[in-house]
């Protein structure tokens, strides 16, 4: 685009204050270059730099933060190199509390407790919050509420002892379906394992799994392929859950044998069944310029609530959506991954309750 | 009905109603004083300034009052600048600084939001250096902190 300094006009101003009528130059500042050490580090061009101004000594706080929130993170990060100033305006978590928003992404709210066991919170924010759009209305379609007042809600709720520039790293790594474990790995949000992919799973395109070397994974793992497109992967149990870029999870598992080799090395999952998203309709807020389509699935999860009357474990999958909800398909009271029975997808219009398997989180509520 | 406005050098501007109330905080001040033929001081804009703001003003007279958080999507607001806002903000360093200044007095958020992005849009792309180079900004880090820093932004560089 064309820059601001494109019509350059000698201006000799020292000061900050509006003092720039044009047409009487000849006023108490004298025309006299500004002999700051800038000026002498770095020696500005004929006739050019002198007017030029940090921008974010120039502007309070609050204007800094705006200009910021228009960069993206690749920018916002050579700008943290700039100087100490930019440095500290750069990591204002009011900035990224505000990308976070205009980004779209949902704060789970179990973030909120960093560090803190969520088992023992279930229910604990919602409780306290005055809004009665709980757990109980779940099974609506989509939510009647507007979106920004969905976000609205949920980040006074979570804007607490919030970290919001990890938050938002971790969601647009997740978005971006680059991330590894290592770019996403934050102390404080539990991604512990640095075991990124496995490479033996890189051939998932030409038809599943072939083998795993572990069946148990504390984070999800984001598998790159040569399509372009990337689909997060979780294990759990027997059972392998992997996104496609249509909006769908696939189910594999391993089924137990007899006489064969204990090793999951050497076990070769089975395709089991899959479960669709619905399409976004028309205007349903997804990025998709207008029409309906699939939305993409950013996080992945096994919800394994246990608090059912029959003591076998009871699993559901989760899915995060790059529109910015939360949903899972409903189960029936026999149903669940286990009984290989689906019911309809039902986005949440607020946080789930459940033990939580998700992106880049676990065993929170979402 | 016109309005009149005072910039800090005393210069008149004499502009329709609907234009000054571009501005929430002239159409706060209208409000509050009621129907006046006395002319509103802005003891924080100068007249070159001034003459910008209107400008503005004048072209975006017709726009739809923004409400706030009004997009459904907030991932829809989007960094592109209209073509002739483009060209208005296409002044020098300085003035571009003092419209954003002036916006941000008035209460003129869809120009403060253009002038805000179109600072935005001088930094983007560029290196720690060339932005330095810019604004006239000495680096004040050590190189290990630099160098710290430039480690703790790697997950955001473009992939």
């Amino acid at each position: 685009m064309t820059t601001a300094r494109t019509h350059k006009k000698a201006r000799y101003d020292t000061q900050n204050t509006p003092d720039s009528n044009s047409n009487s130059s000849q006023d108490a500042t004298p025309l006299q270059p500004i002999l700051t050490s800038n000026t002498l580090l770095l020696p500005p061009p004929p006739g050019a730099a002198l007017e030029h101004k940090d921008p974010m000594s120039y502007f309070p706080e609050e204007i800094a933060t705006h200009i910021f929130e228009a960069l993206n993170p690749a920018d916002l990060g050579k700008c943290a190199t700039v100087s100490k100033l930019w440095h500290r305006l750069v990591n204002d978590q009011i900035l990224w509390q505000q990308l976070f928003i205009k980004y779209g992404f949902i704060s789970p709210r179990g973030l909120t407790n960093t560090g803190h066991h969520p088992s023992s919170s279930h229910g604990q924010l919602y409780n306290n919050s005055n809004n009665n759009n709980n757990i109980l209305s779940r099974k609506r379609k989509r939510t009647t509420m507007p979106q920004h007042q969905l976000q609205q809600r949920q980040y006074q709720l979570t804007s607490q002892n919030q970290c919001w520039k990890a938050l938002y790293r971790l969601n647009y790594n997740w978005t971006l379906g680059q991330a590894t474990v290592s770019t996403l790995s934050c102390n404080d949000l539990w991604l512990h394992d640095q075991h990124v992919l496995l490479p033996s799973l890189i051939g998932i395109t030409a038809g599943g799994p072939s083998s795993i070397e572990e069946l148990q994974d504390t984070v999800p793992r984001i598998l790159a392929t040569e399509d372009g497109w990337s689909r997060i992967v979780r294990f759990k149990g027997q059972v392998i859950l992997v996104t496609s870029p249509q909006g769908m999870v696939h189910l594999w598992r391993i089924r137990d044998e007899p006489g064969l080799d204990t090793s999951v090395q050497e076990r070769k999952p089975e395709y089991w069944q899959t479960y669709t998203c619905p399409r976004i309709p028309d205007g349903g807020g997804g990025g998709g310029g207008g029409r309906s389509e699939s939305p993409r699935i950013t996080c992945l999860a096994l919800d394994t609530s246990s608090d059912r009357d029959d003591a076998q474990e009871w699993q559901r999958v989760l899915v995060g959506r790059l529109v910015g909800d939360h949903g899972g398909w409903d189960d029936d009271a026999a149903g669940g991954v286990e009984r290989g029975r689906r019911g309809a997808f039902s986005v949440f219009p607020v946080p789930h309750r459940g033990n939580v398997l998700a992106g880049g989180w676990r065993d929170v509520d979402i | 009905m016109p309005v009149t406005l005072t910039s800090l050098d005393d210069v008149k501007f004499t502009v329709d109603k609907d234009v000054a109330e571009r501005s929430i905080l002239i159409k706060n001040m209208i409000e509050d004083v009621g129907e006046s033929d006395s002319p509103i001081p802005l003891p924080n804009v100068s007249s070159a300034v001034l003459k910008k703001v209107i400008e503005y003003c004048e072209h975006h007279r017709n726009d739809p009052v923004q409400v706030q958080d009004e997009t459904d999507d907030p991932r829809k607001r989007s960094n592109d600048i209209e073509e002739w806002d483009m060209k208005f903000m296409a002044v020098d360093q300085e003035m571009l600084f003092e419209i954003i200044l002036a916006a941000n007095y008035l209460d003129i958020k869809p120009l403060l939001d253009v002038g805000c992005k179109t600072v935005a849009n001088i930094i983007k792309g560029k290196t720690p250096e060339e932005i330095r180079k810019t604004f006239n900004i000495v680096n004040d880090f050590t190189p290990e902190e630099e160098a710290q820093i430039k480690k703790e932004n790697e997950w955001a560089e473009d992939r």
